[in-house]
């Protein structure tokens, strides 16, 4: 911004004006050194603060649970049908009322804030997302708390950045500090936790907010565990792999429960928007039907109620027969679907690792019963079967592999998981092309950055560019004269000097050099003071822009022996990235060019 | 010269300053949370656990009225609100257990024992766990973690107890000789009570260690007890080692406590038999041999024309009712010949007469064992004194 007093000629600064420059400087510095120095403190304070943010949450939805279903692990069956549909409706009159930016699973809107709001998220819709989310969870419906503590994260981190009065770019990176350690302090698991972040919030690893990432997820793990204690969520009986053949079964479970995720993701993607499509006044009563057919499906099937980590153990202690299991898994999808797509507050981590577990139990005990000495107990393909659905169903692929071994404690459980959550993977990204948090954000209007999509989009790389050099590959030794000659109809030659030594040379500069009576001199005296930067294959595309500068084309070399393999041009590689997604013909290996 | 510092401007200071403000208020807020926190958290867990303790108390008394699937269920609530208490997991295991659900019992003992693997209770459990599935080896194991492992209170007799029962389990498998260990090991432990020593030697019998049974009795004995059971240990530990004489003292004394016993008795008369008609008995006369010996032939070939068929092959060749066996028939040609000699008083003559005739005594009698049931009476004794001379007790 220009601040030269009126009068004062443009390029002549007046009296005065160059102190002031310096000092506008000095306290721009002094505003990045004082953001850099607090971002980090911050991360920490913002990792506590979710963190008892969590706890509380935690704890206000077991008591509403204590409260609403009653003590015992199969709640009373007149409350049944009833606490969660009367529930439904405070909440959907909250929702409606009080706190429209409540709604969702809360993973969406943290990436909205980040995204499309400068990392803004209004304290109403914590504090909306808190009391909702607690009501939904703790009456029974078919949801987790892990989402919200993520939104609710983010918030608080979003809050504390703007008493701060911190710069955008800052408080974009506060969200996702707020978001990993309430997901962390959540789930108890802060690898797991920082890799989602990074992986589904954020998108990219980068150094600088790696580090506060971690700080804030340890944070707010520490916090957890010293008010709920340092167990996992689960106790998983000791695991053994004990026949390298019984891989196989656990692809088996990877393809039903790749299916089993599919169907779950078509079913909220198809029915979600039917039910926002309905007129304004049905959201008052969305919630109530759905925590009613919630309700009316737990009077035969409680398991499906909440969160449902109990059911998990249950399972990993081989409680069940694996057609119960079957059943119960059939019926968390359907208890799931109702309570998500009904907007009602509330996560799917939970849910999805419950159906993953109940597949995975019901598969590892089929298999069981046809291959007893192949399949091993159930326990271990419950444990895999949460990873199947979590990799399947959220398309989180690493989170789902390093979740389960954190919440396990088992790495002997991490070849059949990888095997198994691949093949997940695979079928669900085969028949769903969008996953399903973008799909929910495509729902709602938004067009936020698809973390799936950036991980697969295709890098382009200078090999993609090369092509044949046109015009004759010069020496060093050449005269001038000569080189002129060989250069016919092409502008720009290039020249080698031997080894790794290129240099290039203009046409119309070689004619100037003759005409000045030079034709007779060395290309090696002409250009000894100038190098033409080389490329390697491999390299990114965005590497010729960087290197080219005024020249017109960059030779390709080989990385052993810089031998010429091509040459990159800018039209060339303009030419690539227009057609980034049109199949480029290879180009045959040339050898000897050089 | 160095350069003077330039002054800070007034708008950074004013940001430093509402910097500490805020991170002081901040810090304010973590410190509130953290009290408010805590508050909740306590006032949560204290529920939980009030929770957690109704449940586990109706699983105990489920347990005591024997409806252990109630239990489980009871002690499940009860996990549902304290996880960690190792206490309630054990309950748990108790009631799965004892509902019959191995596997499951096998889980949360499991756990326990991976917690801690030194624990009496929960290797006794997890013993009886295996034994009920059939995992002999893994069952042992942790037995003897159980009697090697650590007891809250009582421990020398929770460990006796653990192996009384590793003993009884040890019996029903079959393993006498690891259960004769045991109860070697069991007496080793014990206090030197007469009725703790009457406990051993009469477990050392029923896995037919009559030798260290007999020890036991005698010590008992040598205590000065005059006890029946003991006397009847002793005497059938002395009869099975065929110590017969020793077996008729302790059982004549036996006999005397108790005349009308059916236990002693008949034993004592076996031994006596076996006394009478042994003609290798130590202190016998040549003249009370030879009519030793007489008398067990008689008995023998009695014993084998009862054993025979009814209409045993005549000479004339006529037809018998059912074939005698060969070894039956081979003895009665040899009885016959035997009896003749007798008749004509040639019994004992030669070198080997005795022994020749002795043992086709107790050919007879193993082969009249083997065709035609066991023996009784002199029969039983005959046999009793060959087993003996062949080299084996009983």
């Amino acid at each position: 911004m220009s601040t030269t007093s009126p009068g004062a000629r443009p390029g002549v600064l007046p009296p005065g004006a160059g102190a002031e420059q310096v000092n506008r400087r000095a306290a721009r510095k002094w505003a990045a050194v004082r953001e850099e120095r607090l971002f980090l403190f911050l991360a920490i304070v913002i990792g506590v603060i979710a963190g008892l943010a969590v706890v509380c949450f935690r704890v206000v939805i077991g008591w509403l649970q204590l409260y609403l279903l009653g003590s015992p692990l199969t709640p009373l069956a007149h409350r049944l049908p009833l606490v969660p549909a009367l529930v439904g409706l405070v909440i959907g009159a909250l929702l409606v009322l009080v706190f429209s930016g409540a709604r969702g699973s809360g993973v969406n809107q943290t990436k909205a804030a980040l995204y499309i709001y400068d990392g803004y998220i209004p304290f109403r819709t914590v504090v909306g997302k808190f009391i909702t989310s607690a009501l939904a969870i703790g009456s029974g419906q078919s949801l987790g708390p892990e989402d919200p503590s993520i939104q609710m994260g983010a918030g608080l981190a979003s809050l504390v950045g703007r008493k701060l009065k911190l710069s955008r770019a800052r408080m974009r990176l506060l969200a996702p500090l707020g978001a990993a350690a309430g997901l962390a302090a959540a789930f108890n698991a802060p690898i797991a936790s920082i890799l989602f972040v990074i992986e589904e919030v954020i998108g990219q690893w980068s150094m600088s907010i790696l580090s506060a990432v971690v700080l804030s997820a340890v944070a707010g793990t520490v916090v957890e565990r010293w008010f709920l204690g340092a167990h996992s969520l689960f106790t998983v009986p000791p695991f053994e792999l004990r026949n390298p053949v019984e891989l196989a079964a656990y692809a088996g479970l990877g393809v039903v429960g790749g299916f089993a995720s599919l169907a779950f993701v078509k079913a909220v993607i198809w029915l979600r928007p039917k039910l926002k499509a309905m007129p304004r006044w049905t959201q008052y009563f969305q919630p109530a039907i759905g925590g009613l057919l919630v309700g009316i499906i737990a009077i035969w099937y409680p398991q499906v109620l909440g969160a449902g980590y109990i059911i998990i153990n249950q399972a990993l202690h081989a409680q069940f027969l694996w057609t119960t299991l079957a059943i119960l898994a059939v019926m968390k999808i359907l208890a799931t679907l109702f309570s998500f797509t009904s907007g009602t507050p509330g996560g799917m981590f939970a849910p999805t690792l419950v159906i993953g577990a109940l597949v995975g139990g019901a598969v590892g005990g089929f298999e069981h019963l046809l291959f007893p000495h192949i399949a091993a107990g159930v326990s271990a393909y419950v444990m895999v079967g949460m990873g199947v659905a979590f990799a399947g169903i959220l398309r989180a692929p690493m989170t789902s592999v390093f979740m389960i071994i954190e919440i396990s404690g088992s790495y002997t459980v991490v070849l059949p998981l990888l095997i198994a959550n691949s093949i997940a993977f695979f079928i669900s990204r085969s028949f769903q092309h969008t996953p399903i948090f973008d799909a929910l954000t495509h729902q709602d209007g938004l067009d936020l950055p698809s973390m799936e999509e950036r991980r697969e989009e295709e890098v382009l790389h200078v090999e993609d560019a090369m092509q044949p050099p046109t015009s004759p590959v010069l020496q060093w030794s050449d005269t001038v004269a000569s080189a002129l000659t060989a250069a016919g109809d092409n502008a720009f030659v290039l020249v080698h000097g031997g080894g790794a030594r290129w240099a290039g040379i203009p046409t119309t500069r070689l004619a100037a050099l003759v005409k000045d009576g030079m034709g007779q001199h060395r290309l090696g005296e002409v250009l000894a003071a100038s190098r033409l930067p080389t490329l390697h294959p491999d390299e990114p595309l965005e590497m010729f822009l960087r290197e080219a500068g005024d020249a017109p084309l960059l030779p390709v070399v080989h990385r052993a022996d810089d031998r010429l393999l091509g040459v990159a041009t800018l039209s060339g590689v303009l030419a690539t990235y227009r057609h980034a997604d049109t199949p480029v013909p290879e180009m045959q290996p040339q050898k000897g060019l050089a | 010269m160095s350069t003077p510092t330039p002054p800070t401007p007034p708008s950074q200071l004013r940001q430093a300053r509402q910097d500490t403000v805020a991170l002081a208020v901040l810090i304010a807020v973590v410190l509130i949370g953290f009290a408010v926190t805590a508050w909740l958290v306590r006032r949560y867990d204290a529920v939980r656990a009030a929770r957690a303790w109704n449940w586990q108390r109706d699983g105990a008394q489920a347990l005591q009225r024997g409806y252990p699937r109630q239990a489980a269920e009871d002690y499940r609530n009860a996990l549902a609100y304290n996880s960690d208490n190792a206490g309630y997991q054990f309950g748990l295991g108790t009631a799965l257990f004892q509902s019959g659900e191995l596997n499951q019992a096998r889980h949360y003992f499991s756990i326990l024992w991976q917690q801690t693997p030194q624990s009496g209770p929960v290797n006794l459990s997890l013993a009886r766990v295996e034994a009920k599935d059939g995992n002999a080896s893994a069952a042992v194991r942790y037995y003897h973690n159980a009697i090697y492992g650590l007891w809250q209170s009582n421990g020398a007799a929770q460990r006796e107890a653990a192996r009384r029962e590793l003993i009884a389990f040890l019996l029903r498998e079959g393993e006498e000789t690891q259960a004769d260990a045991e109860i070697l090991a069991l007496g080793a432990t014990l206090p030197p009570t007469a009725a703790a020593r009457i406990a051993i030697g009469q477990q050392l019998l029923a896995v037919g260690d009559n030798h260290h049974a007999l020890q036991e009795f005698r010590a008992v004995l040598h205590q000065g007890a005059n006890n029946y059971a003991v006397l009847v240990g002793a005497g059938r530990a002395a009869f099975r080692l065929a110590q017969y004489a020793q077996a008729r003292t302790y059982l004549q004394r036996a006999v005397r406590l108790r005349p009308h016993d059916i236990v002693a008795a008949p034993l004592l008369a076996t031994t006596s038999e076996v006394l009478e008609l042994d003609p290798y008995a130590f202190g016998v006369s040549r003249p009370e041999r030879d009519e030793r010996v007489r008398r067990d032939l008689k008995i023998a070939l009695a014993r084998l024309h009862r054993c025979l068929p009814a209409s045993p092959p005549t000479k004339a060749g006529g037809k018998a009712a059912a074939p005698a066996p060969a070894p039956l028939a081979k003895l009665a040609a040899t009885g016959q010949a035997l009896q003749r000699q007798m008749a004509r008083g040639r019994l004992f003559h030669g070198p080997d007469a005795v022994s020749q005739t002795m043992g086709f005594v107790f050919q007879v009698e193993q082969a009249t064992a083997a065709t035609c049931g066991a023996p009784t009476g002199s029969d039983l004794a005959l046999l009793l004194i060959a087993r003996q001379r062949a080299g084996g007790g009983q």
